[in-house]
């Protein structure tokens, strides 16, 4: 399987599943979550999701770009593991499609205005993550040490 | 006399917060593990939780997988769990340590293998993989943020419960 077709598989899982965990490290070089929806760029190996400029986890990737995105269907035994390096996005094109994304995974809730509208964390921002490596891993149905549980990229 | 009503009012708060907290986490077992490699980059896995005691929970893993390495080295974690249905989440830190007493650990492995028995596939995604011997890992709490947002107003007050 070429890297294009294994990340378009990534792409799919997150579409899929865009409810993800962002892992950022404090000035103490301490682990942060936070549970975000997040939303793949369709040409590009970058994610995006939408926070304020105030919380925990947007000061922490503002000093240490390196994030950690972890995603599960609990339904399928899946997860994805992905690392990348997190900016600020200004371009208006990111923003649309993170709103699309939040509109469209939030009917599926029990409540249509998304968490982070209703905290007093300052300031929207779309942050985008450049992914440098992704492992999803496919449980259900495989034997034990089964070869195909992963589909890898950006690690070889 | 006053400071020793708000000592104790408060710990009262806590002890909600942290029940609250703790029946939480029985009704929402999976959590994101958030470790930090040699490196100072964040690794995240997915692994099932449960109460071990106060303040204290508790995950299988194996001794060679990553957040296994990262925790022995650099014991600070974070567990983070979502739960889209209710809009509400759970953000921990907490310090972890591998379980060596006996006794908590057949505590641990029965809790843990009765939160397992409950999910889809019986085999847990653990068990598939070639990673080492198991381990029980225990996390003591240091801080942790429910943040209940269903029904709540922008900003209010009451969405957070935290110890």
């Amino acid at each position: 399987m070429s890297s294009t077709v294994k990340y378009e598989k990534i792409r799919e899982y997150v579409n899929r599943h865009p409810i993800a965990t962002i892992g950022t490290t404090n000035s103490k070089g301490e682990p942060h979550g936070a549970a975000v929806y997040i939303c793949p760029d369709e040409q590009q190996h970058v994610m995006y999701f939408l926070t304020k400029n105030e919380t925990q986890k947007y000061k922490n990737l503002l000093a240490h770009e390196a994030v950690s995105v972890t995603v599960v269907d609990p339904a399928g035994n899946s997860t994805l593991q992905a690392s990348g390096k997190a900016f600020t996005v200004q371009d208006a094109h990111a923003l649309a499609l993170i709103t699309q994304r939040m509109v469209d995974a939030n009917p599926k809730t029990s409540e249509w205005l998304p968490p982070v509208s209703k905290l007093d964390a300052g300031q929207y921002v779309v942050v985008g993550i450049t992914i440098t490596s992704a492992r999803l891993a496919e449980f259900q149905g495989m034997d034990v040490l089964e070869e195909h549980i992963f589909t890898e990229v950006g690690s070889e | 006399m006053y400071l020793k009503n708000t000592f104790l009012r408060r710990w009262e708060v806590n002890k909600d917060s942290l029940f609250r907290i703790m029946q939480y986490i029985e009704h929402n077992p999976m959590a994101t593990l958030g470790t930090v490699n040699n490196d100072g980059t964040p690794h995240g896995a997915i692994v099932y939780i449960c109460g071990l005691s106060d303040a204290t929970v508790c995950f299988v893993t194996k001794n060679l997988t990553q957040k296994y390495i990262n925790l022995t080295e650099r014991p600070a974690v974070a567990l983070t769990i979502g739960n889209d249905k209710d809009s509400s989440t759970l953000q921990i830190s907490g310090q972890a340590s591998v379980v060596n007493d006996p006794k908590l650990l057949d505590v641990a492995m029965k809790k843990v293998t009765k939160v397992h028995a409950m999910m889809a596939e019986w085999l847990p995604p653990l068990a598939k993989l070639r990673a080492g011997e198991y381990a029980v890992i225990s996390v003591s709490i240091t801080h942790a943020r429910l943040g209940e947002f269903h029904g709540m107003d922008i900003g209010g007050a009451q969405i957070f419960t935290e110890i």
